[in-house]
């Protein structure tokens, strides 16, 4: 009963994201039942979030999980059961801490215990070598927990890989675009094979590339039909790094860059969460916050694409609006209505419930962005994205590096001046450097060698590709295409670039007339027809399917190699919900990020 | 600039070779900012420990712009001011320094005169 509840955020779309959740689910859960009487888990710490997504603690509990425990070093609680699960990602790291906890049981144990270890998605050679060579391996029985897609929304799912970008683009370790490669070899066995593909940049051509050989070593099992995503779009992050730097502001959005979102929670403070009826109210206000959002929760569903600026009066007019169905209560009433309204009860009483969490967090939001900082902020990243002063050194940067504001924060807007400047200026770059480092000290120039590698950093070279861009695919609006009632400084006036190329795609077949925009992005640009093994081709299914393509939604799976923002999904979303509009989208992505988190990943350690 | 890895270990004594092995390198790579950060990393670092003497207090590991700080919240502005022409500091940074150092000092009086 409860599975079926808590995965109904998930079922509402065209393509069913339920059915993911539950594959994995099943997986674990044999698994687990491979191991008889009670049992142990040890999670890799990184692991236990996007997991928890699959299958919450309560039903681990129904199946004989006891206790759970994360891997990290240090001593481990005597255990007293028959079983005991390492759930790893195969990192190298992680086997130490394997090895030392089995080592260090072993010693003070004496009662007979098993060991597992699941390793998710799937094993490495090179980790079972390494667990031999620590003399643990024959105490390990190994296992595959092969879930590499996690369910986040009816149209979200993540691969949630750590640090994907920096280990492709900086440390030259393709891992990931195997596991991105895999990733979609498990979207087609579920949902069927994609008959359109379009990509674009390195790493979608690699991704693409290795499918294309995964795929002739085994062969797709039979029974596989056409899926019904129609188009997949593959997008390399480096393609367009603009709308990572720009700040989000929609509301989830901005959650994410001012609380963090992590695997659909945030955490904020606790103090303006205290209600009147709270029991212990000096408990709360000092409590940290832990909350959950997704779209199973109706109020947060509409709201978490809206712009910022919208949310208040949103906010308003759903007060009133319960308010009113409150005092309904008040007036005389037959005993019919008056059981009517009490059938309702619980559900307006929710509703309260999660108005008032929103209003709190709205109010936490609001904060920050009626500073002056802020304020400040937005407008000097809309100049750049304007392309306004983006070949000078920025006065406001200057200041905000002689006051010595959190390092991450300048880099971000040195970073933007940089993507939308299509470069900076030899001079320029050479004279943020040296500022950079006599301020923050010579561990920056570490991390700048590392920006300028992945190209964020860079000199300016002939073209003004972002310049290019801006105008033909109309990624900034002018204060007169914006809605009048929405001017605002918060009002977002970008629009990302990889949205309009899906738009391009959703809306004409294929890249056709925007070749000379594909020639301004870097890495090589993908059109692939992916049919399907002959003898399950039926001729007039895809000429049928082509004549009702005009009429009948089509679903185009976008997926980020390297990442992509909570603004880019919301931006999506709202292209499909325009009238006009007779497309889905649904978005994979390697992991979700804002700016922030983009750049810690790519920095070198303190 | 595989030296860069050297440099990260900035422990005393072993840092000034690193940084004098990786402006060596710069050099080589013809990379004269990389060659200059590294050059005049090493000179901070050496005046930092003789600051170090005199004082009494940690200055090795700061940055440049933290070392200048430090040095006006002890009052010194004659050795802040040459620090800010020997490493060629701009303007607009050294004096927001000031104005930060004498607010944080609350002397009100000294920040009038400037």
């Amino acid at each position: 009963m409860k599975e079926t509840k808590m995965s109904t955020h998930l079922s509402g779309g065209r393509l069913n994201v339920a059915i993911l959740q539950e594959t994995m689910r099943k997986e674990l859960l044999n698994l687990l039942q491979l191991c008889e009487g009670k049992k142990v888990t040890i999670w890799d710490e990184w692991l236990a979030g996007p997991v928890g997504l699959v299958a919450q603690y309560s039903l681990l509990k129904e199946h004989e999980v006891v206790d759970m425990f994360p891997l990290r070093p240090g001593s481990l609680p005597t255990i007293s059961v028959k079983h005991i699960i390492f759930i790893a990602r195969p990192k190298l790291e992680l086997m130490d801490l394997v090895a030392d906890y089995i080592h260090s049981l072993r010693t003070k144990q004496t009662s007979p215990v098993e060991f597992h270890l699941f390793f998710v998605p799937r094993k490495s050679e090179l980790c079972e070598k390494h667990l031999k060579n620590r003399g643990v391996l024959s105490n390990l029985s190994i296992q595959e927990f092969k879930c590499d897609i996690f369910p986040f929304e009816s149209d979200v799912m993540s691969l949630e890989l750590q640090n994907d970008f920096r280990e492709n683009y900086l440390e030259g370790d393709p891992t990931c675009l195997y596991n991105a490669a895999q990733a979609l070899r498990t979207i087609q066995q579920l949902y069927g094979i994609i008959p359109r593909v379009y990509g674009k940049g390195n790493a979608a051509k690699q991704v693409w590339d290795l499918l294309c050989r995964l795929n002739k070593e085994e062969q797709v099992p039979r029974g596989a039909t056409t899926s019904c995503i129609d188009q997949l779009l593959l997008l390399d992050r480096a393609i367009d790094f603009t709308s990572v730097m720009s700040t989000q502001l929609t509301y989830e959005g901005l959650i994410d860059e001012l609380y963090g979102i992590k695997n659909s929670t945030a955490t904020f403070p606790g103090h303006k969460f205290v209600s009147p009826d709270d029991a212990s109210p000096e408990v709360t206000a000092t409590e940290r916050k832990r909350i959950i959002l997704n779209s199973s929760e109706e109020l947060f569903a509409e709201l978490r694409d809206c712009n910022f600026t919208t949310v208040g009066p949103a906010l308003s007019k759903k007060a009133r609006v319960i308010k009113t169905q409150l005092d309904e209560r008040h007036n005389d009433k037959s005993v019919q209505e008056i059981k009517q309204f009490v059938s309702r009860l619980p559900q307006m009483l929710a509703n309260k419930q999660s108005l008032a969490t929103h209003m709190a967090i709205a109010e936490y939001i609001k904060e920050t962005t009626d500073t002056f900082d802020f304020h400040d902020t937005i407008q000097c990243e809309e100049d750049f994205l304007n392309c306004i002063d983006n070949d000078k050194a920025c006065p406001f940067i200057e200041d905000l590096i002689a006051t010595k504001q959190p390092l991450n924060k300048v880099l971000r807007l040195i970073c933007l001046q940089c993507v939308t400047g299509s470069g900076l200026k030899p001079k320029v770059l050479e004279y943020y450097k040296r500022e950079l480092v006599q301020v923050y000290g010579l561990n920056t120039w570490l991390s700048l060698c590392n920006l300028e590698r992945c190209l964020l950093l860079r000199p300016q070279t002939g073209i003004r590709q972002y310049a290019v861009l801006r105008k033909t695919l109309h990624l900034t609006m002018d204060d007169s295409d914006a809605n009048a009632k929405e001017k605002s400084y918060l009002s977002c006036k970008y629009v990302p670039l990889t949205v309009r190329l899906s738009e391009h795609i959703a809306k004409n077949k294929g890249w056709a007339g925007i070749s000379d925009v594909l020639s301004n992005l870097p890495g090589p640009s993908l059109e692939e027809l992916q049919s399907l093994q002959p003898r399950m081709t039926r001729r007039n299914s895809i000429s049928s399917e082509n004549s009702s393509s005009l009429e009948t939604p089509r679903v185009v799976l976008v997926f980020f190699i390297g990442g992509c923002t909570y603004h880019e999904i919301s931006a999506l979303r709202s292209l499909s919900q325009q009238e006009d509009s007779n497309v889905e989208f649904v978005i994979l992505t390697t992991k979700l990020i804002n700016g922030n988190t983009f750049l810690e990943a790519l920095m070198e350690a303190e | 600039t595989h030296i860069r890895d050297a440099l990260d270990h900035t422990n005393p004594g072993s840092a000034e070779a690193s940084l004098i092995s990786a402006r060596e390198c710069y050099k080589k790579g013809k990379n004269d900012l990389g060659a200059s950060i590294c050059e005049e990393a090493r000179k901070l670092i050496k005046q930092q420990s003789s600051l170090q003497e005199t004082y009494g207090e940690s200055f090795v590991g700061l940055s440049l712009h933290d070392t200048v700080k430090k040095l006006l919240d002890h009052g010194e502005v004659k050795l802040a001011d040459k620090l800010r022409s020997e490493y060629r500091m701009p303007d607009r940074r050294y004096w927001w320094l000031r104005i930060i150092a004498l607010a944080d000092k609350q002397d009100w009086t000294e920040l009038e005169k400037l």
